[in-house]
């Protein structure tokens, strides 16, 4: 056994165990690294997943409040709700008129209480309306309000953005 | 270097020498080839556990891959559903300003008709002006002085009296909600 062959042997072999240990260092590194972002992704899945259950809830919500549905249906669903305060609150919808967008022009006649609770009954309407720009005319217990009512509904895209 | 010096030595020395000198040579060798194998054995290990960590990194990549595809889909489909709540809590926040609107308007009103009467009470988004008629001008600083404290808001109004001595009043009443 040549000196000079055992030597450079041993040199190879010390040289190629260097390099192994070196690359494994840095596998372990990176396997170290993608198991963190592998815990990461599980974790944002699992919120994502939570967040998908809630959305159930959210999708009926604005069933509920028709938020999706078509200009011509909410109208109809406003006017009914309307004719039924007005007829719980003995208040007359004197006129009706459909504005720009979603705003529509609504003119009521009544007792003060009545049309002041008439107008708080918009809350539980089943179409989200808010009412602005109240006109009240208030004579002798006897009071007409004319107000605006912007109807929310969701925009085309998000309306039919189907969510899981 | 081993080697075996058969001048000055007789045939059995020699022959004895020389077979010593195989044997010698022999273990050098095998020593050689133990601490050479014993080297390359460990090199070979080494090769093993990096090929298994390689594969190990490549089954974590491929796993890395798969949920971040996931994950992108699954953050598109939240913030669908964020746009959503946002837009369903938006409109359950209109529906129920109605009742604020109602409750302002009964407390303004209320408020200003003890003092005069309200002709017109107009209400738009951050504030409302009031019309109405009154005689008793005290009476009328003092509600409006009441309006300022119950909405925290400032009004500017204007007064006209007129010949039977009843003042016009109209003013405009900025609110502050609390």
């Amino acid at each position: 056994m040549n000196f000079a062959f055992l030597a450079f042997s041993t040199l190879i072999a010390f040289c190629s165990l260097v390099g192994f240990e070196s690359a494994l260092a840095g596998v372990d590194t990176r396997a170290m690294a993608l198991t963190l972002e592998i815990a990461a992704q599980n974790k944002a899945l699992l919120s994502g997943e939570s967040a998908g259950r809630s959305a159930i809830s959210i999708e009926s919500g604005i069933r509920r409040l028709h938020l999706a549905d078509s200009p011509r249906q909410q109208i109809m669903m406003l006017f009914a709700d309307l004719e039924a305060i007005g007829g719980r609150r003995n208040v007359k919808i004197t006129s009706f008129r459909h504005e720009v967008n979603t705003r529509y022009d609504v003119t009521v006649e009544g007792e003060y209480p009545a049309t002041l609770a008439a107008l708080a009954d918009l809350s539980a309407s089943h179409v989200a309306a808010q009412t602005s720009r109240v006109l009240f005319d208030r004579a002798d217990g006897h009071v007409r309000a004319a107000f605006s009512l912007d109807v929310f509904r969701l925009g085309d895209a998000s309306a039919h953005n189907h969510v899981p | 270097m081993i080697g075996v010096d058969f001048r000055n030595r007789g045939p059995a020395e020699q022959v004895q020498e020389a077979i010593t000198g195989l044997f010698v040579r022999a273990r050098t060798f095998r020593s050689g080839l133990i601490v050479i194998g014993i080297l390359f054995a460990f090199v070979f290990f080494e090769a093993i556990r990096l090929t298994s960590a390689l594969s190990n990194m490549q089954e974590l990549e491929r796993q890395r891959d798969v949920l971040r595809i996931k994950v992108q889909n699954i953050q598109i489909q939240v913030k669908a559903i964020s746009d959503r709540r946002a837009a369903l809590l938006a409109a359950l926040e209109r529906r129920r300003s109605n009742v604020d609107l109602a409750t302002t308007i009964a407390a303004a009103s209320d408020l200003v008709a003890t003092s005069m009467a309200l002709t017109q009470l107009r209400v738009a988004p951050g504030g409302f002006e009031v019309e109405g008629r009154g005689t008793n001008l005290t009476d009328i600083r003092a509600s409006l002085a009441r309006l300022e404290s119950m909405f925290d808001g400032s009004a500017t109004f204007e007064l006209n009296r007129d010949e039977m001595g009843s003042s016009a009043v109209s003013f405009r009443f900025d609110i502050v909600r609390k």
